[in-house]
């Protein structure tokens, strides 16, 4: 659990991974695509969803508004059949009128919706009229021939009238319908209470209701019976111009009440005999509410999508930066280190396994052609050094042997004057004094090249011995291996720096490095082992030691090992060790040799440190 | 006369450095060898060469014309003095180079003194007999000039073996006139027999070939 927990740590732990570019880029891109993809899921099946929704409701409602128009018309229709036939009979002075107002009364108690039965003749005179409320009367004469209910319903043979409230809480609307021919018109007063308790009833949803409107676009019905009381003229609102404009039968609006406005989802349906509207209203919120939770849903399930494909890129780009980490890191090693043996060590058959392969496979080369170069540059070195010792010796030979020719040839003159029978004494003398004339100039010629030796200090400089070592080790390095030589150097961090010049010290530590290398050649029953270490001595010294392994120095030959000419090698010249130690006595400097420990020569260089704060 | 006997040789000697010609001198003095010294191939050049037995100590390393040039030069204007080079250093290549030219000696500087004169003997004994060789041919091409056209061409005939009965008939002279003839060649080319005259003939290269 714990082993999980750090393994989820170290792949949730990119902040070194963020160094690079790659590992950004990777995953960005592959998070924008998930991203992408899931957002186009969730905006179509959101968008999908609201049509249907928004269809199916409508249609709901539609239904609903057609029901309870269907209703209402219904309900008026009983009304109008129940007044019907109070209507076939015209109104006669008769005596069956008792009989009449009887059957009237009966009437009112079949239909509880009629409050007020009226009764008129053909010449507008209210002849009968019962009531719920108040007296009945009969034949009480009054004209009503003026009045809309009359002449309206003797035109149209049926009179709606408009809504009116009884002691401003119940509406109540005149309904008056006209016999054929001569025939009375009855009058009734219909109260809509039913109407109205009918439509408190309809239920949309939590927060929807139903109204109704007039022809006139008044509001005769709705839930808060205050509204209606209120007598309010809704015909501005925009589903109710939409309406009576007889546009399609859903709209979705924004109502605009006295101190609010919300949008809502409405459905109508025309009550047909009094040009009424019946609408049906949902609020677009509750309507819609399943569509936010919907949307919530796929916001929810976008970004846990989002999240597990940041983590999966995470862990991919992971496998993928990582190991490209590793190349790049082991390349910069070996550019460092030179080293080209190393080798990566990365399995895998994968591009980057390829990768890793093509590259071990390069270094191979490289260290192949390395080493070739390297064995090129010693032998280089070589030949160079023996070429330049050969100018040397050339022009030594030639300044010298020309005063020892005229040495010997006075001396074999001046011989042959003493010799004849008769001494020419002066010519000998002569001679004797061009011998020594020419003694002295070979001396003197020798004294030119030893002092020019010495005097060549114009290249000198301050150097760190220990550089040239590593040079030196790191030119030989190709030699070493094909000798199988192991190295060991043992370098003082601190090493004072020494004034010297860097090519000459380079070639002694070259020659002694060579030598050792030459000197372990023949071993083949131990370790081969280059030692090179470097130490301060006593104040002011610096101690530089090559050893080897080899077979050593015959005690016998100790004391010529730096003689010129002296050589135990059948290539050799026996210059190496003499010119080396000339060079290190001019730097002020001592190089002799010891025996090792066990087996192999140590070569010692001692040279004197370059005092503190001595520069040029 | 006595000049004449005196210089019986003599020995240039060519050499940059002042004290080795000196003391080449001095050594060749001891032993009676007469010599001249110059300092540069150049100044030897200057010189008129005496005509006596002699040889040149060369040096071959000198500043201006080296010895080797020097040697190369002289080939040219057909001059076969004997030439002992000395050199500081040599090597081998320019050893070959001057023993094919002609070189009597190549001396390794400093020399024994013995190592010297035995070279210079040895030149001067050369150039002695190259000297005699030359002075016989010269003595035989003046004796050979002195004939007339007609003994020249006996001459050749008769030493190309021809009798002097062939001879006669070849030149439609008679017998008689070849051997007049053939006497008088003998007589002015000194030669005691014929023999010595179809030697002659040949170092002249006047032999007709037998047809």
């Amino acid at each position: 659990m714990i082993g999980r927990a750090r393994k989820l740590a170290q792949i949730l732990d990119t902040t070194a991974l963020f160094r690079g570019r790659l590992f950004p880029k990777f995953v960005a891109v592959f998070t924008a695509v998930v991203f992408v993809a899931l957002l186009a899921n969730a905006t179509f099946e959101t968008l999908f969803s609201y049509q249907d929704r928004k269809a199916s409701l409508i249609r709901i409602q539609q239904e609903q508004a057609e029901a309870a128009a269907g209703k209402i018309t219904e309900f008026f229709k009983d009304i109008e059949g129940q007044l019907r036939w109070t209507t076939y009979q015209p109104w006669t002075m008769a005596a069956s009128n008792q009989q009449r107002l009887n059957s009237w009364r009966l009437l009112l108690r079949q239909v509880p919706a009629i409050t007020e039965l009226a009764l008129l003749d053909d010449a507008g005179k209210e002849r009968l009229q019962v009531s719920r409320l108040g007296l009945d009367a009969l034949d009480s004469q009054i004209d009503f021939s003026t009045d809309p209910k009359f002449f309206e319903a003797k035109a149209r043979k049926a009179y709606y009238g408009p809504v009116y409230f009884r002691h401003d809480s119940e509406p109540y609307m005149t309904l008056a319908l006209a016999g054929v021919g001569n025939a009375s018109v009855s009058v009734a007063e219909v109260n809509l209470k039913f109407i109205w308790d009918f439509v408190s009833q309809i239920k949309v949803g939590e927060h929807g209701h139903a109204y109704v409107v007039d022809a006139q676009g008044r509001l005769i019905a709705h839930p808060d019976i205050s509204l209606v009381l209120r007598n309010i003229n809704l015909s501005n609102l925009p589903q109710v111009q939409a309406a009576r404009a007889g546009l399609p039968q859903s709209t979705q609006v924004t109502e605009d009440e006295e101190d609010y406005s919300q949008e809502v989802l409405t459905a109508y349906s025309a009550i047909a005999p009094l040009n009424w509207l019946m609408f049906v209203e949902l609020p677009i919120n509750e309507a819609y509410a399943p569509l936010y939770y919907l949307i919530l849903r796929a916001s929810i399930l976008l970004i846990v999508g989002l999240l597990l494909a940041f983590l999966a890129d995470l862990f991919l780009a992971r496998r993928i930066v990582q190991p490209l980490e590793q190349l790049e890191k082991f390349a910069s090693t070996v550019r460092e280190t030179k080293d080209y043996t190393l080798r990566i060590d990365y399995r895998g058959n994968d591009e980057i396994g390829r990768l890793a392969v093509a590259f071990n496979g390069m270094l191979s080369e490289l260290s192949v052609a390395r080493e070739r170069e390297s064995s090129n540059h010693i032998a280089l070195a070589r030949a160079s050094r023996l070429t330049m010792l050969g100018t040397l010796m050339a022009s030594i030979t030639h300044e010298i042997n020309q005063p020892l020719a005229a040495i010997a040839t006075n001396a074999g003159a001046g011989m042959r004057f003493l010799a004849r029978a008769n001494p020419d004494i002066h010519e000998a003398n002569a001679a004797l004094k061009e011998i020594d004339g020419n003694a002295h100039r070979a001396s003197e010629v020798i004294k030119n090249i030893r002092s020019t030796f010495n005097k060549d200090t114009h290249d000198r400089a301050l150097l760190n011995i220990n550089y040239i070592v590593l040079e030196v080790l790191a030119l030989v390095h190709g030699e070493l291996n094909k000798h199988r030589i192991s190295v060991e150097s043992e370098l003082l961090q601190d090493l004072p720096q020494v004034r010297a010049d860097r090519i000459q010290i380079q070639q002694v530590i070259l020659n002694l490095i060579i030598n050792a290398v030459e000197a372990m050649d023949l071993v083949k029953n131990r370790a081969r082992v280059l030692r090179v270490t470097s130490e301060m001595q006593e104040p002011g010294n610096a101690l530089i030691t090559v050893q080897d392994t080899g077979a050593g120095i015959d005690p016998k030959d100790m004391d010529q090992i730096f003689d010129a000419f002296f050589t135990t090698k059948s290539s050799g010249m026996g210059m190496g060790l003499s010119i080396c130690r000339s060079i290190i006595e001019i730097h002020g400097g001592q190089l002799w040799a010891s025996s090792g420990l066990g087996h192999g020569a140590v070569f010692n260089i001692r040279l004197p440190v370059a005092k503190a704060g001595v520069d040029e | 006369m006595t000049d004449q006997s005196e210089v019986q040789s003599l020995i240039f000697i060519i050499d940059d450095d002042k004290s080795l010609r000196e003391g080449l001198k001095r050594l060749f003095q001891s032993v009676g060898l007469q010599s001249e010294v110059f300092a540069s191939a150049s100044e030897f050049l200057q010189n008129k060469i005496p005509d006596v037995p002699s040889c040149i100590v060369l040096d071959v390393r000198m500043p201006g014309l080296s010895g080797l040039d020097l040697q190369a030069e002289l080939d040219n204007a057909n001059i076969h003095i004997p030439i002992i080079f000395m050199t500081g250093h040599g090597d081998i290549p320019m050893t070959v180079r001057a023993m094919k030219a002609g070189a009597v000696e190549f001396l390794a500087k400093p020399f024994r003194d013995q190592e010297i004169l035995d070279a210079v003997q040895l030149g001067l004994k050369r150039d002695r007999s190259r000297r005699e060789n030359e002075k016989a041919a010269t003595k035989l091409k003046t004796s050979f000039e002195s004939l007339t056209p007609r003994e020249q061409e006996i001459m050749g005939l008769v030493t190309a073996g021809l009798m002097n009965k062939q001879i006669a008939g070849k030149l439609g002279v008679s017998e008689i006139t070849v051997k007049v003839h053939r006497g008088s060649v003998m007589q002015k080319m000194d030669a005691r027999s014929l023999a010595e005259l179809v030697r002659m003939a040949e170092a002249l290269g006047v032999r007709s070939t037998a047809s």
